[in-house]
């Protein structure tokens, strides 16, 4: 092609671009240019099928239902002030448990017995640096703890301001390291929060519930391994979001793997006292049944009244708040088709309330690895309680 | 820790406070900004972009809470402007310079061009702000700022999009589409959602104002006219 000239000779670059602008050449270019930005706009996790989710491991014991009665040991975790509990399990049977109090996170891990050790012990309480959760502000919108892939604590948070954005803290042998994630609002000053606990899938992502405005959504979160798409290495991306429908309106939502391809969501109430809604899904999640009430639960509180474990396969514990604040064990089985009488583990809990007159966190509910099931609530004084039991505890003390 | 996300984004709101205080001078005064306003303009533009990114804990780690959410300049935009907010405020930053040199108004973003965006970026607005807040339909899986994570159906809706106006040959508008999905492809922004790249609340609040605008004064141009040589 030849080049435009100016009268004197010299090529004028004006000319050449405005020839250039109506060119055929812009034309393919451009379209070119369409073709790369679709590329580009692919999510790169869009060639790789939906992980299954991890199912949690349960102790033998727990799935033969060897025992019963309340239990003695191990050691509970002495009361003290807190709420809104978590459990994390650690390698080699341990259990750790972490609570809020007083605009801090605290947490004690309990070493079971073994070996020349009779009993288990409990380690001194220990205090969170403020910045694994985003500071106080950070506790009031939620504070959700997991085990991470390699078995390191993983804490994820809602950093402040007019743009949340979502904060991982990771703890290895070497202490904390501190992550910062994506925004998590389309509008600046939208309220969201960490609304439940997270549910892990193979691929070592998270299913973490979130609320935005008064909408559920279910984000999976994946940490990024090497500096991929320019992001900082072990920084959290969203991998794909999934909006609970609107006639859904939960206060909570839990997610139990019963395999890698199915899974349970058990939806607590929104804003009145009601019936414990169940929906499944038979494929990783990308379609859940029409919600149905599960009536063996009764009648539970709002929001975070729910706490809930897999014992084995179809097997299922739940802690529910009652209306009346009475904390409940439920045992399903036959995949709900059969529940037992449900035992009343303590007739007041779930009234603690912080003092901005929010609801404190849910009931906090695990197996430990000798198949005894270690609860933690707040009850009506904002003490923090554990109570052990026997997955097959009837409610009968022998 | 300051990431190159949050230095795009300090670039972003600078670029965009220096065209809405170029805007502002040439509404006020004369019909193009002198260049001995521009040292100010760039000063006042850096620093409300670096205040707003102060006041955002959810860039820079390690500033408290109660600085974070007291502050109003987290509202100012920072983190906040898409790509093609950026892209326009660049257009009309150069539109003068390009005025002087023969051959480069066509960098210009032409008249059709201007209406065609601001059309469409008040249809998008409109479409994805009210999903966004569990407003509008937009349940399970057809969540459409949920979308914006990684849905290949949002990506071939903005294909076909891209070549209409690739028909059309709005090229302009084509590039800005590009740019907007390239940077997503670099996370140049702090956000993994490709919505955030193609649009951002103040964009579509400028662009509904400049509607209204015109509704309400017929005859002026569509859109930020950008100044021109005298």
């Amino acid at each position: 092609m030849q080049e435009p000239q100016k009268p004197d000779g010299t090529p004028d670059f004006g000319q050449a671009v405005r020839h250039f602008f109506h060119s055929k050449g812009l034309h393919l270019g451009i379209g070119a240019l369409l073709v790369l930005g679709y590329y580009a706009s692919l999510p790169g996790h869009l060639w790789q099928s939906t992980p299954p989710f991890q199912v949690a491991p349960v102790p033998q014991i727990a799935a033969a239902e060897v025992g019963s009665g309340p239990a003695a040991v191990p050691l509970p975790l002495p009361v003290q002030d807190g709420h809104s509990p978590a459990w994390v399990s650690l390698p080699e049977g341990r259990l750790r448990a972490l609570w809020q109090h007083q605009g801090g996170l605290h947490s004690a891990t309990y070493t079971p017995a073994s070996g020349d050790r009779e009993t288990g012990r409990w380690s001194d309480t220990e205090t969170l640096p403020p910045e694994t959760h985003a500071g106080k502000g950070g506790l009031d919108r939620g504070v959700v703890v997991v085990r991470g892939a390699r078995d390191e604590v993983h804490i994820y948070a809602i950093s402040g301001g007019a743009t949340p954005a979502l904060t991982l803290a990771v703890q290895d042998g070497s202490g904390w390291h501190l992550r910062s994630g994506p925004l998590l609002s389309a509008l600046p000053g939208q309220a969201v929060r960490l609304a439940g606990p997270a549910a892990r899938r193979t691929d070592g992502s998270h299913a973490l519930l979130v609320q935005r405005g008064d909408t559920l959504v279910w984000l999976r979160v994946a940490i990024q391994e090497g500096r991929q798409r320019g992001t900082q290495q072990g920084a959290p991306y969203i991998a794909a979001s999934q909006r609970l429908p609107d006639d859904q309106a939960a206060g909570t939502a839990i997610l139990l793997a019963d395999g890698g391809e199915s899974a349970l969501q058990l939806l607590t109430p929104a804003a009145e006292p009601g019936p414990l809604f169940w929906s499944g899904t038979a494929d990783r999640g990308e379609r859940w049944s029409v919600p149905q009430a599960l009536s063996a639960a009764g009648t539970l509180a709002p929001g975070n009244s729910l706490a809930a474990l897999r014992l084995a396969e179809g097997d299922w514990g739940l802690v529910a708040v009652s209306e009346g604040g009475a904390l409940q064990w439920h045992r399903g089985q036959d995949a709900g088709q059969r529940w037992r009488t449900p035992v009343t583990l303590a007739d007041r809990a779930g009234q603690c309330r912080r003092p901005d007159g929010q609801a404190t966190g849910a009931p906090a509910l695990t197996i430990a690895a000798d198949g005894m099931v270690h609860l933690l609530y707040a009850d009506d004084g904002c003490r923090l309680r554990h109570q052990v039991f026997s997955a097959a505890w009837t409610g009968e003390t022998s | 820790m300051m990431t190159y996300a949050v230095l795009a984004s300090l670039v972003l709101a600078t670029l965009v406070y220096a065209a809405l205080a170029t805007a502002l001078l040439t509404a006020v005064g004369s019909t193009r900004t002198p260049a001995s306003r521009w040292p100010v303009i760039a000063a006042v533009a850096i620093c409300m972009a670096v205040l707003a990114g102060l006041s955002s804990q959810g860039l820079f780690d390690g500033l408290s809470d109660g600085l974070s959410d007291g502050l109003p300049g987290a509202w100012a935009g920072q983190g906040r402007f898409s790509i093609t907010s950026g892209l326009l405020a660049v257009l009309y930053l150069l539109h003068p310079w390009c005025q002087r040199r023969p051959g480069w108004g066509s960098l210009a973003l032409p008249d059709g061009q201007r209406r065609m965006l601001i059309f469409g970026v008040i249809v998008a607005g409109l479409v994805v702000y009210p999903a966004a807040l569990g407003l509008g339909p937009g349940a399970g899986a057809a969540d459409i700022w949920g979308a914006g994570f990684g849905d290949f159906r949002l990506s071939t809706g903005l294909l076909c999009l891209g070549l209409a106006l690739w028909v059309l040959r709005a090229y302009h508008l084509c590039l800005l589409l590009v740019a907007a999905q390239c940077a997503f492809a670099l996370q140049l922004l702090p956000s993994g959602n490709l919505w955030d790249y193609l649009l951002d609340p103040w964009l579509c609040t400028g662009a509904i104002v400049t509607v209204l605008w015109a509704l309400a004064r017929p005859g002026t141009p569509v859109g930020p006219v950008p100044p021109r040589e005298a």
